[in-house]
């Protein structure tokens, strides 16, 4: 498979990942961009692999897991930029799904990558595994603490004596 | 399945899915950025092959030098050391404006020379700060300065909840931050991308780019402030507030990297670098950070609070946490955080091929500066 048709069949899933990992749109877009950069200079080989899909993915994650690292030494963590005020009202699901976006992003790197490559890529534990250079058993040990710290916030987000049900 | 791993799914499908994704676009930035990684691959290479040809040349040469060989002697170049502590220069700290206050931007707490960043090329990105923000068109709600990688930026966030009679700025996409940034290479700034205007700011001329009809709209205005040197003023605004803000912006003072804490002398076998220092101001307060580079390793060094802190072990006497990560795809990476007490925790991340001890010895080496002014704080020596 080409270059050019590789983009375009899988680009846009490999940004969608990319979103997800790093918990931003726009550095999202500019870590698949840079993986898709460094894939280019040496298609040939990463084409003949069995799954270039594979590759690229583990690249995608380390760059992620690296960016995460770096951005801490550059960066201090000042409150959030505030949200554009919204006029209407959000759905009920709409606004749970948006908080537990914001928990996600809030998980540590490597936690928050094993979650994302079981949730949404919907992957097994010896692929994650591979993809984070870890064994299965840190895999599952990453995804119940990270779990468990959802359920934990979530519980706490919760208004307490409404009789509401959360998330368990 | 239960309702937890439900809703984990959905949020993530909903969050990956929020936004379109612009394959052409995509395609083309891929493809150029590989060509230029490709270039510069090949340019490194054969500056590796001409400095492999140099070496015994100069390997010679240096024994000419060294055994009675004719020319002049060797003078020792006294530079600062980065492990020292600087000397606390008095210097007068600019007052900081109230949280909203429009028109006058926070400015750096420690003016430290006049130096122009164009006659110190070589000084942008290490450490110190040289970009100086003018007035602003809206009112500011945060504002974070990072000088690394050849690269220094400023990351400016409107209040968007203005007091009446104040200004609002004028955000056309989602995300109200605006960037400004200095760098020796256009390689850390904003791909350009669509047509570009030309334009002038002050007598140096440049070029804007607004990509309207793309995800995120972005506006760049992009010049050169000097040789060597490109600055760039990039958000989701409107051209005018770009154009304003480009306008406002200087290069002709060197600021200091200030940190709330003061380092006790390392061992002096480590002969670490400053290479990243960041200092930030949210609602009327600041703090600062920054990074030793020892070669096969860094140091982060911040202070932070005890907010949500739960110390379990004990290192030199005192409440302490550390943590190690191995493997996952990256360097391993140690940090610790050691409570001093009044709610002052020095806060240290080891990068790479680090000792332990070392990096236990930076987190108990602490000496906290209680003042909440940066212009009372440590000045860390960068080049």
């Amino acid at each position: 498979m080409e270059f050019d048709e590789y983009v375009r069949l899988r680009g846009a899933s490999l940004v969608r990942l990319g979103r997800l990992l790093t918990g931003d749109q726009h550095l999202g877009e500019d870590l698949a961009q840079d993986v898709l950069a460094r894939a280019f200079v040496r298609w040939k080989k990463i084409a003949d692999v069995d799954s270039p899909e594979a590759y690229l993915r583990r690249m995608l994650v380390n760059a992620a897991i690296s960016r995460s690292r770096l951005r801490s030494s550059s960066e201090i963590a000042i409150a959030a930029h505030p949200d554009r005020p919204i006029h209407g009202d959000l759905s009920h699901d709409a606004a749970e799904r948006q908080a537990m976006w914001h928990l996600v992003r809030s998980l540590p790197p490597k936690q928050r990558a094993a979650v994302v490559l079981r949730f949404y890529e919907d992957l097994d534990d010896t692929t994650i595994a591979t993809l984070l250079d870890c064994t299965a058993v840190t895999v599952r040990t990453q995804i119940k603490r990270a779990l468990t710290t959802l359920r934990t916030r979530l519980d706490s987000m919760q208004p307490t004596g409404t009789g509401e049900r959360g998330i368990g | 399945m239960n309702d937890l791993q439900d809703a984990l799914t959905g949020a993530l499908n909903a969050a990956a899915h929020e936004d379109e994704v612009h394959i052409e676009r995509l395609l083309t930035n891929a493809r150029t950025a590989g060509l230029r990684y490709r270039r510069r691959r090949r340019l490194v290479l054969a500056a590796g092959t001409a400095l492999a040809a140099l070496v015994p040349v100069l390997l010679v040469a240096a024994g000419l030098a060294l055994y009675g060989g004719p020319g002049r002697p060797i003078e020792a170049v006294a530079g600062p050391s980065p492990a020292a502590p600087a000397t606390r220069t008095p210097a007068a700290a600019p007052a900081t404006p109230a949280a909203g206050d429009p028109g006058a931007a926070p400015q750096l707490p420690v003016l430290i020379g006049a130096a122009p960043a164009q006659k110190a090329v070589s000084t942008v990105g290490r450490g110190a700060f040289h970009v100086g923000v003018g007035e602003l068109p809206f009112s500011v709600a945060t504002m974070q300065w990072s000088s690394t990688a050849g690269l220094e930026r400023v990351l400016v966030t409107p209040n968007l909840t203005p007091e009446p009679g104040r200004t609002d700025p004028t955000v056309v996409g989602r995300d109200p931050r605006v960037t400004i940034a200095l760098a020796r290479s256009t390689g850390g700034l904003t791909t350009l991308l669509g047509d570009k205007q030309p334009i002038n700011i002050g007598t140096h001329r440049g070029q804007m780019v607004t990509q309207a009809n793309t995800v995120p709209p972005l506006t760049i205005v992009r010049w050169q402030p000097g040789t060597g040197l490109w600055a760039e003023v990039s958000g989701e605004i409107d051209e005018k507030t770009a154009m304003t803000i480009a306008t406002g912006v200087s290069f002709d003072r060197t600021y200091a990297c200030v940190v709330p804490f003061e380092l006790r002398p390392p061992p002096p076998t480590l002969a670490g670098k400053v290479s990243a220092c960041s200092v930030a101001y949210a609602a009327g307060s600041w703090t600062g950070k920054f990074t030793y580079d020892y070669g096969t390793w860094t140091l982060d060094l911040a202070r932070a609070d005890e907010a949500g802190m739960d110390f379990k072990e004990t290192i030199d006497g005192r409440p302490a946490w550390t943590d190690r990560a191995e493997g996952g795809g990256g360097p391993p990476t140690l940090r610790i955080q050691v409570s001093y007490g009044g709610n002052r925790v020095a806060d240290v991340q080891a990068t790479g091929k680090y000792e332990s001890m070392t990096v236990t010895n930076f987190a108990i080496g602490y000496e906290m500066i209680d003042s909440p002014s940066p212009s009372d704080w440590w000045q860390v020596p960068t080049g």
